[in-house]
């Protein structure tokens, strides 16, 4: 059927608590696939999408962030209310609100239902995870709740393909009228206490029950900092020994394409340029995917099955004793995976204090984009035993470069909020339901990591790659000359000016030339090094691997110093225009860069005199 | 000398690349004039049209993600 396309656009907005589905909903409209994760705190501000209805209306929807209500206390609630209200820049206030409802935690959303429908704009209201609610038992009567409401009232599922089906029929009605509002001194929750009596029927499960059990172990002081810690060391267990056979077959179509150019082609510059700048540099990098795949299969794992909060709830100790208080959990946490989503995600924090301080640490939670770097300098100088009966050697050192990220972060937090009073917002986190992580969403999730790891790497780190192979083989060594043809190229020249502000701490001319491109992003330094070390190899070592090439030219204290680098330098020059853009200012910039280089330096030095001390240096 | 010229060419993309990444408006001119030029030539549409949303594409941007908000927001 044709359908007739309506001359108007509907400007729709979904708003909600937080973690009640809305981003799980626009993206079910939209088409989108926007992070969507079983937390709250995941959208910080405003996405717009387009649909088309089966009637033809056009309908422009914007996902606001979620809010516990229109008095906002932090800048993304305050994007939610002005949108809302029509005050956003350069927004007008939308036709219609879409008041997104979790059915298995009605009590509060519908306190917030209220507060919309205050408003007094066209409003519907979605009851969303409706299927969770029927396995909770929960009985909702949908004409009774929409005739106590005054507004139309749908079901949806938004994590299920056509879930979304009543919403989308509700869009092509026209629009409701303003609904009622109450007035000013009505007490909301003698209200929603009514709602609930009319119109939801709930009867006690054995699943919520299971839940309250689990709950007691998971959020125990004790026993439940014991799983979170067991979890997380088992996660650095899975990087390093479910990874290898993958990195293995990798590198060995890497290696076997390598090879396969360079029997193609004839020596000279084009193949030098293949095979030691595109095929040694990406190469090198594209080994570690399946290491930071099955990262990434943890974190969203724990994001999905509703552990994160509880975590976030263990944390908030720590945090306060740092300074800071749990809301800065969810961003630090996200800085795991990159910086800056993380540093993004601090808008939650309504304290501005507390807000900048988590920005300057955020970059110190170990991000993804040191793995590489951290496994291969592991792989090559740390042997791969086992300790304690059952632990991979490897993969506890892994684990203590992510403590010594932590640590760092907490201390230097400490250091900045010394003196001030605790903060004046309490932690408050709405608990979600356990879920089952879905498949689907797992998979895409798992995609998206892929495809930007593989975009970087095709985008980022080739460029770089065939620029430093271009320094590091022109100009060519004179005629007659003894040493390596990299000695005499531009990049041997860079790195020998640098290394006197390097060589106190460990550093050798081959890491300085690396550390350039490395300012892009920290995992170039891999690629970096690969083409380097490419480039300069004699003809007998030219088809070595990275690892064993590092393992046999550089001492422990150069490979420890470096990671101790790693651990602290803010080398990603995302992440520094981030923090630009959420403070407004260059001078937080410039303090973030100077006290984390400052940081690595001191800490590189340490080690490095530390390693000399016990004999690690050269031999 | 056919292997010199294409690796002349490789280097000097990757360097284009970076200048745009780096300084945007250093790059702007020349495809400006890369845009003016195709379509005086009468080039294949798509090609024109890739060269004008490289004219339209923001500097922001995270990594591979393009999809800044007008607000200054990432997406």
């Amino acid at each position: 059927m044709d359908a007739v396309v309506r001359e108007r656009t509907l400007r729709a907005a979904l708003v909600g608590n937080p973690n009640c589905g809305k981003t799980a909903l626009f993206n079910q409209l939209t088409g989108s696939r926007q992070k969507v994760a079983n937390y709250a705190g995941v959208t910080v501000e405003r996405k717009e999408g387009r649909l088309t209805t089966a009637s033809g209306l056009a309908v422009r929807l914007l996902d606001l962030p979620g809010a516990y209500s229109l008095n906002a206390t932090s800048p993304d609630e305050a994007v939610t209310r002005d949108v809302c209200a029509g005050r956003y820049r350069g927004e007008a206030a939308p036709d219609l609100l879409i008041c997104v409802l979790d059915a298995t935690n009605l009590r509060l959303h519908l306190r917030f239902a209220l507060d919309v429908r205050q408003l007094g704009r066209p409003m519907i209201v979605v009851i969303n995870m409706i299927d969770a609610a029927r396995q909770q038992g929960l009985e909702i009567d949908i004409a009774r709740l929409q005739a106590d409401l005054g507004v139309p009232v749908v079901t949806a599922i938004a994590v299920r393909r056509g879930g979304a089906s009543e919403v989308l029929a509700a869009l092509d009605h026209p629009l409701p009228p303003p609904p009622p509002v109450l007035p000013p001194d009505a007490d909301f929750h003698a209200v929603v206490r009514k709602l609930l009596q009319d119109a939801v029927s709930r009867p006690a499960t054995a699943s919520e029950a299971f839940e309250e059990r689990l709950d007691r172990w998971v959020l125990h002081p004790v026993w439940g900092m014991a799983i979170l810690i067991a979890l997380m060391f088992l996660m650095f267990q899975a990087v390093f020994s479910w990874a290898q056979p993958l990195m293995d077959g990798v590198q060995a179509l890497v290696d076997q394409f390598g090879e396969l150019v360079r029997g193609v082609l004839p020596d000279g510059v084009l193949q030098g340029l293949l095979v030691d700048g595109v095929i040694a540099g990406a190469g090198t990098v594209v080994v570690f995917l399946p290491q930071i795949l099955i990262l990434f299969l943890w974190i969203l794992t724990l994001e999905e099955s509703g552990y994160l909060p509880r975590a976030a709830f263990l944390l908030d100790r720590l945090m306060a004793s740092a300074g800071l208080s749990g809301r800065s959990f969810i961003p630090l946490l996200s800085s795991f995976a990159c910086a800056v989503p993380g540093i993004m995600a601090t808008r939650t924090i309504q304290n501005p204090r507390d807000r900048l301080v988590t920005i300057l640490i955020a970059p110190l939670m170990t991000c993804s984009a040191r793995l590489p770097i951290y496994t291969l300098l592991i792989a090559a100088f740390i042997p791969r035993k086992t300790v304690w009966g059952i632990f991979n050697l490897q993969g506890v050192v892994l684990f203590a470069l992510y403590i010594a990220g932590i640590v760092s972060a907490m201390a230097v937090a400490r250091i900045l909020k010394r003196g001030e009073r605790a903060s004046e917002h309490p932690l408050l986190l709405e608990l979600p339901a356990y879920r089952a992580p879905g498949l689907r969403d797992l998979a895409l999730g798992l995609w998206q990591r892929a495809s930007t790891f593989l975009s970087r790497v095709g985008t980022i780190i080739v460029t770089l790659s065939v620029l430093l192979w271009a320094l590091s083989s022109f100009p060519a060594a004179p005629a007659g000359a003894t040493g390596p043809a990299i000695d005499y190229s531009l990049a041997g020249h860079i790195g020998r000016w640098m290394l006197p502000i390097f060589a106190p701490i460990g550093f050798n001319w081959q890491i300085c030339v690396a550390l350039i491109p490395g300012l892009a992003a920290r995992e170039v330094a891999v690629s970096a090094l690969a083409t380097v070390y490419a480039v300069g190899a004699s003809e007998a070592d030219a088809a070595a691997q990275l690892t064993p090439l590092l393992s046999s030219q550089w001492s422990i204290g150069t490979a420890l110093s470096l990671l101790a680098w790693y651990v602290f330098a803010p080398q990603c020059f995302s992440t520094l225009a981030v923090i630009r853009r959420e403070t407004g200012t260059w001078k937080v910039v410039i303090i973030a860069a100077a006290y984390l280089f400052g940081l690595a330096y001191a800490a590189s030095f340490i080690t490095w005199r530390i390693a000399l001390a016990f004999g690690g240096g050269p031999s | 000398m056919i292997e010199t010229a294409i690796v002349v060419v490789v280097v000097a993309c990757c360097s284009f690349y970076w200048l745009g990444r780096l300084a945007p408006s250093a790059v702007r001119p020349v495809w400006q004039s890369l845009s003016r030029a195709l379509a005086s030539v009468g080039a294949p549409a798509p090609m024109q049209r890739a060269v004008a949303g490289r004219l339209g594409a923001r500097s922001g941007g995270c990594g591979a993600c393009k999809g800044c908000d007008k607000g200054g927001g990432c997406h």
